[in-house]
């Protein structure tokens, strides 16, 4: 089950990770953003099934940096 | 940190990530939509899924309506509140992009086309008569080559088997548009006429011989084909 409470900052909850997703996948890039949503939110979920919850997210964000190192420009982003 | 994730998952496994995924795919699908067509970071996009989770909220559990009634009253709910965002936040943004103090009437800025800034009239398409390559609509400008890469994104990806019949792409492209070639010196017909129909990729693999368009024989001498019509 997904459940989120609604109060007034859940904005704060998946509003920088919708915008970090988007940077992952490439900005105004579509399938880029789709793939790397699941993408996100496998790593998320499988962490946090092999230890805690915060443990996913910690692993999600160092797959982006590590990805934003190797391929700056999003996910599926063309070779130029 | 638990504040700020408050997302409970139950069972974390990975039936549960890939819902977590659908969340996270709506929700940047519409950044991205955003971020590509009207070249803006709504920062604030959050904040109005808030609003929209509390709508759903209200008229479900508090008033009670069906789940499928309540959808589209939030879906109008939210619009509203961003088109009302937008018109509250025109003013400054078309100062703050023009860079300037004096902020002159709204068609002044052109965001997507710096060039010149559409006429005030036109509130439809501003193409020609100004030099401005974009669609004007609410007072927001949509930039005609953004808007075809986004076209052909989706056409590329699955949409387009709804949205795009490659048949009527072909009939409106102009060299079908000429009509049927004459023959050529060679008593051939011309290739180029072939090369955009359907499958022309896979038949540039291999020369091929077309056939004639009124007698249908590959092979035409250069007095003229069958049907009594003389080569040009």
């Amino acid at each position: 089950m997904l459940q989120y409470d609604v109060h007034p900052f859940v904005g704060l909850s998946f509003g920088p990770i919708t915008f970090l997703i988007c940077v992952l996948g490439g900005l105004g890039n579509f399938v880029g953003g789709f793939v790397a949503a699941f993408v996100f939110a496998e790593i998320i979920s499988l962490g946090g099934l092999f230890s805690d919850l915060e443990w996913g997210y910690v692993l999600a964000f160092a797959f982006f940096i590590v990805m934003m190192f190797i391929r700056p420009a999003g996910l599926l982003a063309r070779r130029s | 940190m638990t504040d700020i994730f408050d997302i409970y998952l139950l069972e974390a496994d990975r039936v549960n990530g890939i819902l977590l995924g659908g969340l996270l795919a709506l929700l940047a699908l519409g950044l991205n939509l955003i971020f590509g067509v009207i070249d803006v970071t709504w920062i604030c996009y959050a904040e109005l899924v808030m609003i929209g989770m509390y709508g759903m909220y209200y008229l479900v559990q508090v008033f009670g309506l069906p789940y499928y009634v309540a959808a589209p009253f939030t879906i109008l709910l939210v619009a509203g509140l961003g088109a009302l965002l937008h018109y509250a936040g025109r003013s400054r943004r078309c100062c703050q992009r023009r860079r300037s103090t004096s902020c002159s009437p709204p068609a002044a800025c052109c965001s997507c086309c710096r060039a010149s800034p559409p006429s005030p009239s036109a509130s439809t398409s501003a193409t020609s008569a100004s030099g401005c390559r974009c669609w004007q609509f609410a007072e927001m400008h949509f930039s005609y080559s953004r808007l075809l890469v986004f076209r052909r994104r989706a056409d590329r990806h699955g949409a387009g088997l709804s949205l795009h019949d490659p048949h009527l792409y072909r009939h409106r492209h102009p060299r079908h548009l000429a009509g049927p070639p004459d023959h050529g010196a060679d008593g051939r017909r011309h290739a180029p006429h072939l090369s955009h129909h359907v499958g022309a990729g896979r038949r540039a693999g291999r020369p091929r011989l077309p056939a004639c368009w009124c007698c249908n024989t590959t092979s035409i001498p250069l007095s003229g084909c069958r049907s009594g019509r003389s080569p040009s």
